[in-house]
């Protein structure tokens, strides 16, 4: 038997009640939590040969984003296995104490919420036209071999792709103004703005809040909203104290 | 979602597979280069395909699309007081040569990564295993900043 580590928490922070079968692998286990100092990591019990599927990665995922409703959770690389406690101890929590204790710090109160925002293909193009001659250059111009075609397809498509980012960050203000950090994430889709943001824990209802006022203000633009999340995109926050005093450290 | 206290649509995690892969792959604290503790991995080389054929249908989709445009209405053209005048083509074109190698080195190094953990192989596996979590240690400093930083 083995252990496959899913973050890294508070040591004595007891854990909210999940399934017993919540954990990774063919016959999932029990999570629980070993302790180092005043560290904790969550583990559960694997098999020699696990070979971990995409669903794995899901419920690794879902460990985490139960626990991240109740307390902060540092998120450890899915994937990761160590063959016994005495390794999570002490190859995992006290090589890293330090530095995990400070983003733990860093990062106390705080989830990850995330926001795609999703337009629509022909306004996108109109906006992304109207804003440059040179795509508008291009209409009636792509008909020529494949690679002509692909040519073009790609100069419209950074194009697009530029209107959307810039229409995202413009329509997710409100949103933005209301989290500590927010960072612009690559959703993979010409169409998709998409937005991580820290947020207070007690404030996640005032984001619902925001969240439901942009969905019905915005007739064609479809709003996911997903989370709490551990803070995935924000690992690297420094603690609020230090940000206030470098924003005016100069 | 029957009596919700409020109603707001929140999903607790992304619906699609691929978003919440994307996540638990790519971010999260790396544990570097010690000798017990590894990463295990999952074989992904179909993604690498798929963002290359995704990413040229879109060229086509667009292409095409720009050439069924009606550019008539002008009104609204021009009517938008050129907003975003200030495009930056490097900066789109670096986003998506950005995302697209971001990509792939995922997939590349998720398929390279160690699989299986049998401890009856401890010894003859320890000097791999810890190669391959140094190669990721190396790259978590710059992962648990913005994906975008990549590539």
């Amino acid at each position: 038997m083995a252990l496959h580590v899913y973050g890294v928490l508070r040591g004595g922070t007891p854990l909210p009640e999940l399934p017993e079968t919540a954990g990774v692998g063919d016959s999932p286990g029990e999570v629980w939590s070993v302790e180092y100092d005043d560290l904790a990591a969550l583990v559960s019990e694997i098999a020699d040969d696990y070979a971990p599927t995409d669903h794995d990665g899901a419920r690794h995922l879902d460990v985490l984003a139960r626990l991240i409703v109740e307390t902060t959770v540092l998120p450890v690389r899915f994937g990761t296995v160590a063959p016994d406690e005495d390794a999570v101890r002490f190859e995992v929590l006290e090589p890293a104490a330090a530095e995990l204790r400070s983003q733990l710090r860093a990062l106390d109160g705080f989830v990850e919420l995330r926001v795609d925002l999703t337009f629509d293909e022909q306004e996108a193009l109109r906006g992304a036209l109207a804003a440059s001659p040179e795509l508008r250059g291009l209409a009636g111009q792509a008909d020529g071999d494949l690679e002509q075609r692909i040519g073009v397809g790609e100069i419209v498509t950074e194009g697009v792709a530029e209107w959307t980012r810039q229409q995202g960050e413009q329509v997710a203000a409100p949103l933005t103004r209301l989290a500590r950090l927010s960072v612009p994430l690559n959703a993979g889709n010409t169409l998709v703005a998409r937005l991580a943001l820290l947020v207070a824990r007690d404030r996640v209802t005032e984001m619902d809040e925001a969240v439901r006022q942009l969905r019905s203000q915005l007739s064609t633009v479809d709003v996911e909203y997903v989370g709490p999340l551990p803070p995935y995109d924000f690992l690297d926050a420094r603690e609020p104290e230090a940000e206030r005093t470098s924003r005016w450290g100069w | 979602m029957t009596v919700a206290t409020q109603g707001v649509n929140r999903a607790p995690r992304p619906s699609s597979l691929a978003d919440v892969l994307e996540i638990v792959l790519d971010k999260g604290i790396v544990i570097d280069a010690y000798v017990r503790v590894a990463v295990v991995g999952i074989e992904l080389l179909t993604i690498d395909a798929r963002v290359v054929i995704a990413s040229v249908d879109t060229y086509l989709r667009f292409a095409e699309a720009v050439n069924r445009l009606d550019l008539q209405p002008t009104k609204q053209v021009s009517g938008l007081p050129g907003m975003m005048d200030e495009i930056t083509e490097s900066s789109a074109e670096q986003k998506t040569k950005g995302a697209l190698s971001g990509v792939k080195d995922t997939a590349k190094d998720v398929f390279t990564s160690v699989t299986g953990s049998g401890s009856e192989e401890e010894g003859e596996q320890a000097s791999s295993k810890r190669k391959e979590p140094a190669k990721r240690g190396s790259r978590a400093s710059k992962s648990s900043a913005s994906s975008d930083e990549e590539g």
